[in-house]
Order: structure tokens, then sequence, then C-alpha cells
């Protein structure tokens, strides 16, 4: 199997409908309110904050870390060797979304610009974070 | 009307779920002074059981025949039967219901929280996250220090050296809380409650019933209140949250069981809350209204919310101390706010205590606060 056919982690996560490899980056499909302005991450059909109809969208690839921690003991079904770094990290459509990190939680100050990757998940494509500008 | 309640000591144990919770079932219609053939229905709490769970469990003290009735709501599951067994009870649907709440929970990390499973294999289905996250937001918001979040488990481990159903009786210091494993930073083991077994149990019923059964002093339950997820809340197990801001589940919860109860948090002798993590305990102290936002730690640092000081939380020892059977751990809070009430906590009693309030805050945001008062 090549990296473009890799199946992927979870539905609908990743706005690409494309072939992906693992290190893009790419946005995640969220959705938004055309009436509130509301963005949510994994996309609703209704909005929350205003009981409106939500349009799926994607989220600009780049977001900033507010909030940043480590699993540093494998949990349960995960497929994400440990240690890792798990950020929220802050869109500027106003959404905050968890993520693992490609970089050490030293690496990963709060205000950190990060952006969204195709990140290889067992053998499926999730998405991870990696820091922006960074190879990854 | 808390007419009675019971326990099954909170721990691991050679036992089944069923036999726990049979424990805590006896025990409570016992301190109640009533049999099964006084009771209207039973609702029982719980997590990870079976099917019928409730129903397996109560074959092992009698055959009563009527409804029993399971529920399941996260770490609120005994708060659901509570409020459903009060709501039951004030609308003359019933006068006597049995509440329990029982789990045997597997060790480590709770997997199956809700997570979708792509969250799991991404490595993002770890409740410890979400507590870390929030601790990292005390620190950098407040004056708290890892010294106070260490504080917190050394107060509520002090607290249950007295507390025979509380699964750790052994007092530790800061630089114990410190220096156990680093799990989610800045929170260490003991920083986190761990997941246990156990069960606990009440008797409610109505105030006639009570004159009825001649209950001399039952206490008085005078409210139940519990909220769900609204746009801004942000708990176990969303994936995303709004960046600019976050409402709280726990202080509406509160703001209602007060309005209900006619109190304010100055009317409170005694408090059992959510410490399922130490940072945690302090969220509450914002959210439940003893404190201003920021405060939190000054008030920790003044020993008011230690045995003692005016308004001990957690003088069980908390979850902290006692571990976190799921479904069983409200009802455990009201076992001990009731034992406080009564005057009948022991070396942990809080002097004179006439108002107790319980905080469970559960996954799938949700969150309940009840007050009780003799
Ligand atoms: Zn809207």
């Amino acid at each position: 199997m090549t990296a473009a056919e890799r199946d992927r982690l979870g539905e609908g996560l990743l706005a690409e409908d494309g072939p992906l490899v693992p290190g893009k980056v790419v946005g995640l499909r969220a959705s938004h309110c055309p009436a509130c302005a509301r963005w949510e991450f994994p996309a609703l059909a209704y909005c929350p904050g205003c009981d409106g109809r939500a349009e799926p969208s994607a989220l600009s690839a780049q977001a900033t870390v507010i909030g940043v921690t480590a699993v540093l003991h494998p949990p349960p079904g995960a497929l994400v060797p440990v240690p890792y770094t798990v950020a929220l990290a802050a869109f500027p459509e106003g959404v905050a979304v968890l993520g693992v990190v490609t970089a050490a939680l030293d690496d990963v100050p709060l205000g950190q610009r990060v952006e969204t990757v195709a990140m290889l998940i067992g053998e499926r494509l999730g998405y991870g974070f990696q820091l922006a500008g960074g190879a990854g | 009307m808390i007419a009675g309640v019971g326990i099954h000591p909170f721990g691991r144990f050679d036992l089944s779920y069923r036999q726990l919770g049979a424990v805590a079932a006896r025990d409570a219609l016992a301190d109640a002074g009533i049999g099964l053939a006084d009771l209207d229905s039973i609702l029982v709490g719980n997590v990870g059981g079976e099917m019928a769970k409730g129903q397996n469990t109560m074959e092992l003290i009698g055959r009563p025949g009527i409804p029993i009735i399971n529920v399941e709501a996260a770490c609120a599951s005994s708060a659901s039967t509570l409020l459903l067994a009060s709501q039951l009870i004030n609308s003359g649907a019933a006068r006597a219901i049995l509440c329990l709440g029982v789990e045997k929970a597997p060790r480590g990390f709770i997997a199956a929280s809700g997570f979708e499973q792509w969250q799991i294999e991404s490595g993002l289905g770890v409740n410890p996250v979400y507590f870390a996250l929030m601790a990292q937001e005390l620190l950098e918001t407040t004056d708290a220090k890892a010294a106070d979040l260490a504080e917190v488990s050394v107060k509520n481990h002090r607290h249950a050296v007295a507390n025979p159903n509380a699964m750790y009786r052994r007092e530790v210091t800061q630089e114990d809380v410190l220096g156990s494993r680093m799990v989610c930073p800045p929170l260490t083991l003991l920083m986190l409650c761990a997941p246990n077994e156990g069960a606990a149990a009440a008797v409610l019923v109505s105030a006639s019933y009570a004159r009825e059964l001649g209950i001399s002093r039952p206490v008085r339950l005078n409210s139940v209140a519990m909220v769900s997820r609204t746009a801004d809340d942000w708990f176990v197990p969303a994936a995303s949250r709004q960046a600019g801001r976050r409402t709280s589940l726990t202080a509406r919860a509160a703001a209602s069981a007060y309005e209900q109860a006619g109190i304010g948090p100055a009317d409170i002798d005694v408090i059992e809350c959510q410490d399922t993590d130490a940072a945690s305990e302090l969220w509450a102290y914002r959210d439940l209204g003893l404190c201003e936002p920021g405060s939190e730690t000054a008030l920790l640092r003044s020993g008011e919310t230690a045995l003692g000081g005016r308004v001990p939380v957690n003088p069980s020892g908390g979850l902290l101390s006692k571990g976190e059977p799921l479904g069983a751990s409200g009802l455990g809070q009201v076992h001990e706010i009731v034992q406080q009430l009564r005057g009948r906590a022991g070396a942990r009693q809080v002097t004179g205590a006439r108002t107790g309030i319980c905080h469970v805050m559960g996954a799938g945001h949700n969150a309940a606060v009840l007050v009780a008062s003799r």
C-alpha cells in the first residue's frame, strides 16, 4: 500500500479529499454557522450557539497553543508511542482543538505557533500538529 | 428527607460489584430502620457493569417486586438517582426510594469515557489530559503553584486518616506528592484520584412518611441540581472548545442548587466536592462560590477548607483518598455529609455542621450539586 492510498482515521476530520501523505499541511474539516459565526470541530450539522443550520468548512492550517501537556504512560488503545505532547491549539476562527504535537513538551511553550498536518496513526491517516515552519 | 445512608468502603476487594452493592443497600435500609417492603422503587447508579445490574444486585438481598431502574451519567450517576428520587417524592409519585451507587472499575486510566475511536487511537482519549490542561490554566491565570496542587492532596489525605471507608489512609507530604510519578504535567500520580471499587446508598422518603416511620431526626435534602453541556462548556470527551471563552457546568449547578434551597455559599458548613485531581478542587472553590476568581490558593493556604477551618472541603479525604468508584462516588459524598450533619463523623467531625453540599462532575459534561441540612 502506498502512502497516498492509506485509509483515513475517523470520519471527515481532514478537509482534503484528495491523496494525502503524512506530514502534509492540511486544514481540519469543521463547521461554521453563518448566523452567529461560531465554528465547531468535528463538524456539526446544527450550531450549538444559536441552533441555526451550520455549514461544513475548513479551519486554517495554523493555530496558536493555548494549553499543553504530555502523556507519559501508554493509555489503553492509543497508537501513538509515549511520551507524546498534547496541545490545545486555538485557530483564528475561534475554536481550539486538541491534538498531538510532533515535538517535545519543552519545545512547545504557550503561544507557540503550530500547523495542522496529516499524521500517520497506526496504519491510518489522522491529524496532528507540528511546530509552524518546522519539518515535524 | 434522607432517612438513612449506607456504604461499602472504597478500595480493591475480592467481591463482585453485586456483593459490594448489596452491602451498601442493606446498610442504608438498616440505618433508615425500614425494609424492602416499605420502598416504592429502587434506583441504581453504575457505569461499567452489565445488563440489569440493579436487578442483579438486589437479588442478593431480596425480591421486593418493585421497579428497579438503572441510571448512568458517568461520575454523576449517583447524583442522577438522587435527582430522580427527590423529584418523584416531591411530586407525590413515591414516598420511599432506595438510591444505590455501585462500581467495580478497572485499574488505571479510564478508557471508555465516551471518546470516539479516532480520539483513542490518536492518543487523545486520556482523561488526565483534560485535568492537566485545566490545572495549567489555573497555574497560568492565578498565583497557584505546583506546591498548592500538592497541598490539596496533602490536606485530603490528612483528612482520610480518620475515615475507615477511604482507600488511602496514610498522610503524605508535599514532597511525596510532587515527587510521585508524573502522569500528565503538571499533574503527578498523587494529584489524581484512582478509579476503584465501592458502593454507597441512601434511602429518600417524604416528610410525612418519615413521621409515619418514626424517623426521629432525618437529614433534609434541600435541593438537587444537575446540568449538562451548553454551548461553551468544555470537559471530557470533547475534542474542541471555544478558544476565547469557557463556561462552568459546576457554577450553573451550584447556582441552581443554592437558589432552590434558598441558601448562599456563606451558609455552607461542610463540602464534599469532585477532587478528581488537585486542581479540580481549587476550580470548585471558585465555581461553588467559596471565593472570588483568583483567590483559590489564598483560601486553601488560609486553612479554611481544612478540618478545623470555616468550611472544610472533603473531610472524608475526597476522591484523592477514597478513590473514585464512578457510579458510587456521589452517594459516597452523601454518606459523608449525612454523618457530618448527624454529628457522627468521629475524629473528622466538622463542629456544629448544619448545612452541607455535595458536588460531582462527570464525563459527558455532567455536573450536580445538592444541598442537605439538619
Ligand atoms: Zn450559530
